[in-house]
This record gives C-alpha cells, sequence and structure tokens, in this order.
C-alpha cells in the first residue's frame, strides 16, 4: 500500500477541521476589481469636456457675451436668452452657470484613475450620488427650457448630454464592480 | 485520508463556489437592472418633456399705461441726490471722449442723441439712465412704460420708451431715436422694423461713431456712450415701479448700475451747461467731471 505523507500545504491549520479545506476558507474566484481603464478614461474626458462648457457658458453668463455658434432671434434655439434668463439664476441669487461649473470640477476630481483606484466606498457613493444629483438638476433644466423659458440652449443641451453619459457609466460601473471594497 | 473523503471534501468546495457564484450573479443581476431602469426612465422623461413641451415662444409682455408711466417717471425724477451723491460711478462704465470735434448742439442748448431700439435689451438698461440723468435738467412727458424684447438676451427687460416723448429743459437738447421698434423684420439692419428714421445728421454721426451697434448716446458730440453702461441682469424680472424703488437705495445692484451711469451722464452734461443746474451738477458730479476721458 503505498501512503502519501501530508504535504505542509495540505495540512489542517490551526482552529480548521481534520480532513481539509473548510466552508470558510472557499477562495473567492478573481475577476476586475472594478471599471476597466478605457472606461475611466472615456468618464474623464466626458467631465474635462463638460468643465470646459461650463466655464465658456460661465464666461458668457457674467460678460452677455454672444456664445459662438448660437442663433438668436425668435426660433427654438437660442443660448444666450436662455443664460440670461430669470431662470439662469437658482433662488435669485446663485448662477446656473456657476453651479454647472462646480459640479463639472467635482466631476473631473472623481473621475480621474487616482479616485477610481481608491477603493474606499465613501468615494464610489459619492461619484453615484453626485450624478445622480446632477442628472435630477439637468431634468430641471430641461424642463425650464422648454416650458419656462421657451428656447433651447445648444451649449446647455451638451452639458446636459454630457452629464447623462456620466451618469450612466457610474451607474453601470457600480452596478457590475459595486461600490463596496 | 482517504481518497474517497478527498473527493466529498472537492465536492463539497465546488458545490459552495457554485452556489456563492450565483448568488454574486443575482446580485449583480438586480443591480444592473437597477442602474438600467434608472437610466431608461431619465431617458423617457426627457422624450415626454420635448414630445409635450409648448409649441410657442413667450410672447411680449403688456406694456404700461399711461398713468404708470408718469407715475414711474416722477420716481424717476425723484431720485435724492444723496442717493446720487452715495452711489457715486456705482457699477457703471465710463464716457469715451471725441478729440477736436465741434459742440453739437440744438436751439442754442447742447444736445444729447440717443438712437436704439425698442426691442434691445442694452438700450433697455441704457434708457433707464439716460433718463434719470436728463431729468436733473429737465422734465420728461410722453414716455412710455415696455419690455425688451421675449426672444432675445436678458428677456423682456422692463424699461421706459423714448417714442413719442417730449423732454424740455433751459439747459440742453435731447433728440432720442426709437430707431426700431419690437416687431421683426429681417430686411432691416438690425432684424427689427423701423419705428423712427434718424436725420441725416444722426445717421452720420452714428456711422461715424457707433461702431455699427445700438444702444448709441452722443453727448454734445464731446462725449460717447457706444454700448450699455451697464447690463441688464439686475433688471430681470421686476416691475418698472420696483425698478424705479430700488433706484432710491444706494447699496442695491439697480442702483449702482441705473444711478451710477446716470451720475457719469450728468457730469458729462455738466461739463457742457456751465456746471448748470447746481441740483444736478453736485459738488459729486463734478468730481466725477475729473475722472471723464479727455
Amino acid at each position: 500500500m503505498v501512503t502519501s505523507k501530508p504535504s505542509p500545504a495540505s495540512r489542517p491549520g490551526p482552529g480548521q477541521p481534520a480532513g481539509g479545506w473548510s466552508a470558510g476558507t472557499v477562495p473567492e474566484p478573481s475577476g476586475p476589481s472594478g471599471p476597466p481603464s478605457w472606461l475611466q478614461g472615456v468618464a474623464l474626458l466626458l467631465a474635462i469636456a463638460g468643465l470646459g462648457v461650463s466655464a465658456y457658458e460661465t464666461y458668457a453668463h457674467f460678460n452677455g457675451s454672444h456664445l459662438a455658434g448660437c442663433p438668436t432671434g425668435q426660433g427654438t434655439f437660442n443660448c444666450t436668452a436662455v443664460i440670461t434668463s430669470p431662470q439662469s439664476m437658482v433662488f435669485g441669487v446663485i448662477p446656473v452657470a456657476i453651479l454647472g461649473l462646480v459640479f463639472y470640477i467635482f466631476a473631473v476630481a472623481i473621475m480621474t484613475p487616482w479616485a477610481w483606484r481608491m477603493r474606499r466606498p465613501e468615494v464610489a457613493w459619492l461619484r453615484l450620488g453626485s450624478m445622480v444629483a446632477g442628472m435630477g438638476f439637468v431634468m430641471y433644466l430641461i424642463y425650464a427650457e422648454l416650458y419656462q423659458i421657451g428656447q433651447v440652449c445648444e451649449y446647455c443641451t451638451v452639458v446636459h448630454v454630457t452629464t447623462f453619459l456620466l451618469f450612466a457609466i457610474t451607474a453601470v460601473s457600480a452596478a457590475l464592480w459595486g461600490v463596496r471594497t | 485520508m482517504a481518497s474517497g473523503q478527498r473527493i466529498q471534501a472537492r465536492g463539497a468546495r465546488q458545490r459552495v463556489a457554485a452556489q456563492r457564484a450565483a448568488a454574486r450573479r443575482a446580485q449583480r443581476t438586480r443591480r444592473l437592472l437597477l442602474a438600467g431602469g434608472g437610466i431608461l426612465i431619465v431617458m423617457i422623461l426627457a422624450i415626454v418633456l420635448v414630445a409635450v413641451r409648448p409649441g410657442q415662444p413667450a410672447a411680449p409682455a403688456a406694456p404700461g399705461t399711461a398713468a404708470q408711466a408718469a407715475e414711474v417717471a416722477a420716481a424717476v425724477a425723484g431720485v435724492p441726490a444723496a442717493t446720487f451723491d452715495s452711489v457715486g460711478a456705482g457699477t457703471a462704465t465710463g464716457l469715451t471722449a471725441t478729440s477736436g470735434q465741434p459742440l453739437l448742439t440744438s436751439g442754442g442748448k447742447p444736445e444729447v442723441v440717443y438712437m436704439g431700439g425698442e426691442y434691445c435689451p442694452f438700450c433697455a438698461a441704457e434708457r433707464w439712465a439716460l433718463t434719470t440723468a436728463l431729468s436733473r435738467f429737465g422734465t420728461f412727458t410722453g414716455l412710455g412704460l415696455i419690455h425688451s424684447s421675449p426672444t432675445d438676451v436678458y428677456a423682456s427687460t422692463p424699461t421706459l420708451s423714448f417714442h413719442g416723448s417730449r423732454f424740455t429743459s433751459k439747459y440742453v437738447s435731447f433728440a432720442p431715436v426709437e430707431w426700431f421698434g419690437e416687431a421683426s423684420d429681417a430686411s432691416t439692419p438690425f432684424g427689427h422694423a423701423y419705428l423712427e428714421q434718424p436725420t441725416a445728421q444722426q445717421a452720420a454721426l452714428f456711422s461715424e461713431y457707433a461702431g455699427g451697434s445700438i444702444p448709441f448716446v452722443d453727448i454734445g458730440n464731446q462725449y460717447l456712450i457706444p454700448q450699455a453702461q451697464y447690463l441688464p441682469s439686475a433688471l430681470q424680472g421686476m416691475s418698472w415701479s420696483q425698478v424705479a424703488a430700488a433706484m432710491r437705495d444706494p447699496g442695491s445692484p439697480v442702483a449702482k448700475d441705473i444711478d451710477g451711469a446716470a451720475n457719469i451722464i450728468t457730469a458729462a452734461v455738466c461739463t457742457l451747461t456751465d456746471n448748470q443746474p447746481a441740483t444736478a451738477c453736485t459738488p459729486a458730479v463734478q468730481s466725477l467731471e475729473r475722472t471723464l476721458a479727455r
């Protein structure tokens, strides 16, 4: 009869039942620990693009400037009419352009590869929560353009679409890779 | 350990691993459904908002009555001197000076020329300052109360109109030209229908100094206001009476804009009227004269 001596790897450790592995030591299968680099890169680029447009709109809001490429007049599209409307001020004191600028400064920070690598649930929840809040505010702005101002700003629409894409990326990332370490 | 036991243990580990993997897949599926549902809801909401939106843009606001206009004109003319002195130049921009030009006069008095349009939001801003300043030298009658275009920038800015008005003064003449009205007309240079026409002299001044934009104000051909002295953002959403009332509060953004601009215009006019009348050309205004570009 051939017997084999137990190897150190198969010898049960302290506190473990004899006869092999316990259920508590079943190894977890390995897999991706977060969104792939290309998705993180796309999110960061979107955030930077949103920041650029928001900064330009903020400049135009405070200088009464005409936004490049925007028509003026009674048609559906009239950027400057939108960004200088009463609805462009939240509670009458805070310019929406400033809120957008602050949101996108934060978005750029939270979408950097360094922030994605921070496997802290608080950061992931902050990313998800801020994108949900941003998307909610965008829905209000769309309502204000269509139902109160009666005109649409193309630059604002670019920011709205960018926010939606960031919201979608963040939501899908949280679904696939979770928000807990 | 017998091989049978090892086989049993391996099988147990595999069953546990499979159960865990299934649980993770179920959890991930639930999260994906939640995320996908949220994204779908946002898209549907946006589509619904666009699909059922009203078809027409905002209509022009109704003009004020003659009685309201008289009340507002009196309020504008009654801003206390102490308020003007407290505001100084406020947040308004200054004037540019011409060089070596003969004094523009009418009826033996220095003449102020204004050219603008009723639709124009920046003209809307400048009219408040011009009316306020000139009210310190004479009396307006027949001013109108209107709003600027509801589809232009700073939509529906409340303002006065010089169309049909009259200004009388011992010290200065005023020649306003409300060149364009509210109605659209793509055939005109500014896209709005003509309301009044400038004289040949006024057209020549506009061509020489205005850079093709309105509002344009020429103060005796010695000082020019080639663009609005302040942005009309502070006037948004206000009634005419509210604007007139805010002009009396030197700390308000409206006063800093309108009264500040009016002080600068007053200082320019005072240089042409030998600082007459004294009620307009106060020591504070005369100190502003020294800051005018010359």
